[in-house]
């Protein structure tokens, strides 16, 4: 069976990032928003990891909110750091999705690339 | 910064009290587990205070800390760790500060067993001074099976590291009960005084070094 983790680990920073940028969260949210939009395996005890290490890094800020439920909760907002990061891994995002989904539609028999030196290369 | 760690300890201890049981031995399980690496006191108080929020909620949802946290706790604890770990050089210090301690410990036990405390003596290793020793020994091999087995069980409790304990146990039952007195102060080897005084002075001058250069580059980061 394929090992999504290592798939994950990258990409899954980022939409965390996205998430907060979006307004001051806290970890539950971050993961219900995450299963929500497919990520159904992800629990607080994933992206714990990614927010220690984000705030570390000083891309996200926490500050304790008392909470409707009782306890006190940790909410994250994004910093400018945060900001930028989050934009450059939307790019990065696009190029290596473009790349992989045009590498994933190639057929057998299709032209691959056009080779100077040998002429045309095909899937064959 | 003492004042707000024991502010914190102390938080985090009066809100342990209040979690279920089955969330307070994970919680204590994960704790034991970064207290094997070299993690600071503030960080590993913070995660706490963190994971207690964690699980104060998980109970108001009517679910437990296993729920948030999945299977593989020592996943989540190296993944913590990757970020939170001390940097090579305030590990490399913390062993050396180790280091002067064991030397210290080892000068003191020479004094009480031959009264000859003396930068010209000498260290003389007979059995019962191989204690300090033997005690360096077994804290390294116990780390190393805690780290290894941490987790493993499936009840969720450690292994306790039963074979470094008995180790110690038996060496120092042979040592005190069956040796007599006379062979148990017998010299073993002999460490000159200038070469102890020698490694004491190295050992301090680097220590101090590298906690210069903590600071220093602390202070410009």
């Amino acid at each position: 069976m394929y090992d999504q983790s290592q798939l994950m680990r990258g990409t899954l920073e980022g939409c965390i990032l996205k998430i907060i940028s979006l307004s001051e969260t806290y970890g539950y949210e971050i993961v219900s928003t995450l299963q929500h939009f497919g990520f159904q395996d992800v629990k607080e005890g994933t992206i714990y990891p990614l927010l220690v290490r984000l705030e570390k890094k000083q891309m996200i800020k926490s500050r304790f909110c008392p909470s409707p439920l009782g306890p006190s909760r940790k909410y994250y907002s994004i910093t400018n750091e945060g900001k930028v990061l989050l934009k450059e891994f939307i790019e990065s995002w696009e190029r290596v999705s473009d790349a992989v989904g045009q590498v994933l539609e190639i057929r057998k028999g299709d032209v691959l690339y056009e080779d100077k030196t040998d002429g045309v290369n095909s899937g064959k | 910064m003492k004042t707000k760690l024991t502010a914190l300890i102390q938080e985090n201890d009066n809100l342990m009290t209040q979690l279920k049981e089955s969330d307070t031995e994970i919680l204590k399980q994960i704790m034991k587990y970064f207290s094997l690496y070299s993690v600071s006191s503030i960080d590993s108080q913070t995660i706490r205070k963190d994971l207690i929020g964690m699980a104060q909620e998980a109970e108001q949802r009517g679910e437990s800390l296993q729920d948030m946290m999945g299977e593989d706790l020592k996943a989540f604890c190296e993944g913590v760790l990757e970020n939170i770990r001390k940097d090579r050089t305030e590990y490399r210090l913390r062993m050396l500060f180790d280091g002067l301690v064991c030397v210290s410990i080892w000068y003191l036990a020479d004094w009480g067993l031959y009264n000859s405390f003396s930068f010209n003596h000498g260290i003389k290793g007979g059995l019962v001074l191989i204690y300090p020793l033997f005690l360096i020994f077994s804290m390294i091999i116990n780390k190393y099976i805690e780290r290894s087995f941490m987790f493993r069980r499936s009840d969720g409790k450690n292994h306790t590291p039963v074979v470094t304990i008995l180790f110690i146990v038996i060496y120092m039952l042979i040592t005190l009960v069956f040796v007599p007195k006379d062979l148990r102060q017998a010299v073993l080897f002999y460490v000159p005084g200038w070469v102890a005084a020698f490694i004491l002075v190295i050992l301090t001058a680097i220590a101090y070094l590298l906690l210069w250069l903590s600071r220093n580059r602390k202070s410009q980061g």
